[in-house]
């Protein structure tokens, strides 16, 4: 259990990181299979993250654009945010990767929070259980009005926008920071769930 | 985390259709206010055919132009050197302003095949070559280009100046004692009540931290009395103002040369040619309503 989450840990890590010297030193791919690694080596005993693992998959793909050309695709809103600075990409690969990838990231850190609440509960950890129910929310109301707004960022100058963008951007951090200690905090106190051992609740 | 985790999977459907249908709208909006291809603003330039002589020519085009412009020529004025001299951005699209600048030789070109009864020599159309290899022929409005004065004119225009690229002045003073005898004003395609021009026979201090409005245009050309009297060394001035009156007039460019008729002291008559300029600077709402106009049309 503590190998998987610190897979599922330092993924996200990677993914939450930016260090770009041309390209991303830190890539996001590699991140989002490191969590699909981790996700599946407990998938017995956490259901949800047999759907997880390939959401996770499928976000390391959309994500490999972005590696080698920041201003086009893989970021949804910050890729619709860096490429009207940078007149680069074209909005229709753009819409569609962004759609996908907002979307992707929302239903993975939702099934590996809801996973970890889960086994949380069933072994009687209320403090974690809390602790990824609150990430999960965060997370949920930084990026939801995002996704409604980025859209219209193709168009109309939205006023406050850099303080809308600073807003979600910290609180959207504090969920990414708590979800990553949850992440250290299931790894030490969930290591004695059997991993091979199926929770019995229907996804 | 929720009671019935179901209610999780209709959150996210319900935010999934939200977010789908702003993106479909917004995407059709914006389609909507791209361009099929570049367009060419309407002009009407007069000039001299003189080395050097510069006038601008106005293209509005898509940031994200898919047939960009490699470059245009001026079919008969082909060695005129032309480059893009300023990109105005807006949302979805940019104003480029290329200067065409006549060269000695594509000047002496034109002066020494034309025959006399050939001045004016009126350009419409431009040529375009775009970077993917396409060439396409594109209307501009009319380039009339006149000859040279051969004579020198004994006014001269020691200070001009314009302003928001909708109005200006000029000084003009006189290198002798001279009759200024009228001022024809050239030809005002489509123009009607849009350009007024202000003469006034006292030009004020010029101050640069002062709006031109302050500074007095003098009075409407029309009223103004020839001819008049001017002495070596005294000043007199042209102002000009474009009004716009419909919502598309910046769409339409001039660049006109208003000729000042003089007479010397021993009866010989000379012009001086000043220039009249107006520049587009449309705004968002301006340019939306254009594309929309140009995508009906077509």
């Amino acid at each position: 259990m503590k190998a998987a989450f610190g897979n599922m840990f330092w993924g996200m890590l990677i993914v939450l990181l930016d260090i770009r010297i041309g390209f991303d030193l830190l890539i996001d791919p590699v991140g989002y299979l490191l969590v699909a690694y981790g996700m599946s080596r407990i998938d017995k005993a956490i259901p949800l993250f047999r759907v997880g693992k390939w959401i996770a998959v499928l976000l390391a793909a959309v994500s490999i654009p972005a590696v080698f050309d920041p201003g086009t695709v893989g970021g949804g809103f910050q890729a619709l945010f860096e490429s009207r600075t940078v007149e680069a990409g074209s909005w229709s690969d753009i819409w569609l990767t962004s759609l996908l990838g907002d979307f992707a990231l929302m239903l993975l850190i939702y099934l590996l929070c809801e996973g970890i609440c889960r086994l949380a509960k069933q072994q009687g950890e209320a403090g974690l259980d809390q602790q990824m129910q609150g990430a999960w929310w965060l997370y949920f109301v930084s990026s939801a009005p995002m996704m409604i707004l980025s859209p219209f960022l193709l168009n109309f100058d939205i006023p406050g926008l850099f303080a809308i963008l600073l807003g979600v951007g910290f609180v959207g951090l504090i969920a990414f920071v708590q979800l990553l200690h949850g992440f250290r905090r299931a790894g030490r106190d969930l290591d004695e769930a059997d991993p091979q051992h199926r929770l019995d609740i229907r996804i | 985390m929720l009671r019935n985790h179901r209610t999780f999977y209709w959150i996210f459907a319900g935010l999934a259709v939200a977010a789908a249908a702003c993106w479909i709208f917004n995407l059709a909006y914006y389609r909507e206010g791209q361009l099929e291809k570049p367009v060419f603003l309407t002009h009407y330039i007069e000039t001299e055919n003189d080395e050097g002589t510069l006038f601008d020519l106005y293209v509005l085009e898509n940031l994200e132009e898919e047939q960009q412009i490699a470059q245009i020529r001026i079919p008969g004025l082909e060695r005129a050197q032309i480059a893009v001299s300023s990109r105005s951005s807006y949302r979805n699209q940019e104003l480029v302003k290329y200067t065409v600048q006549l060269a000695g030789e594509s000047a002496d070109d034109v002066r020494f095949t034309a025959r006399s009864s050939d001045w004016p020599l009126v350009f419409k159309q431009i040529e375009v070559d775009y970077a993917d290899g396409t060439r396409s022929t594109e209307n501009i409005g009319e380039i009339h280009l006149y000859p040279r004065p051969s004579a020198e004119p004994v006014l001269t225009v020691p200070q001009s100046m314009s302003s928001n690229g909708q109005e200006g002045q000029s000084t003009l003073q006189a290198e002798e004692d001279l009759r200024i005898t009228g001022v024809d004003t050239g030809f005002e395609v489509g123009l009607g009540s849009r350009l007024e021009l202000y003469w006034g026979d006292e030009v004020g201090e010029w101050d640069f931290d002062q709006p031109l409005e302050e500074w007095g245009r003098g009075s409407l050309l029309g009223e103004a009395k020839f001819p008049m009297e001017l002495k070596k060394g005294g000043t007199t001035k042209l102002g000009y103002r474009f009004l716009d009156q419909a919502d598309d007039d910046w769409a339409t460019v001039y660049r006109l040369m208003p000729r000042i008729r003089t007479e010397s002291s021993d009866g010989t008559s000379r012009i001086l040619s000043v220039f009249v300029d107006y520049a587009p600077y449309p705004d968002e709402q301006q340019i939306r309503r254009f594309i929309k106009e140009r995508r009906e049309e077509s």
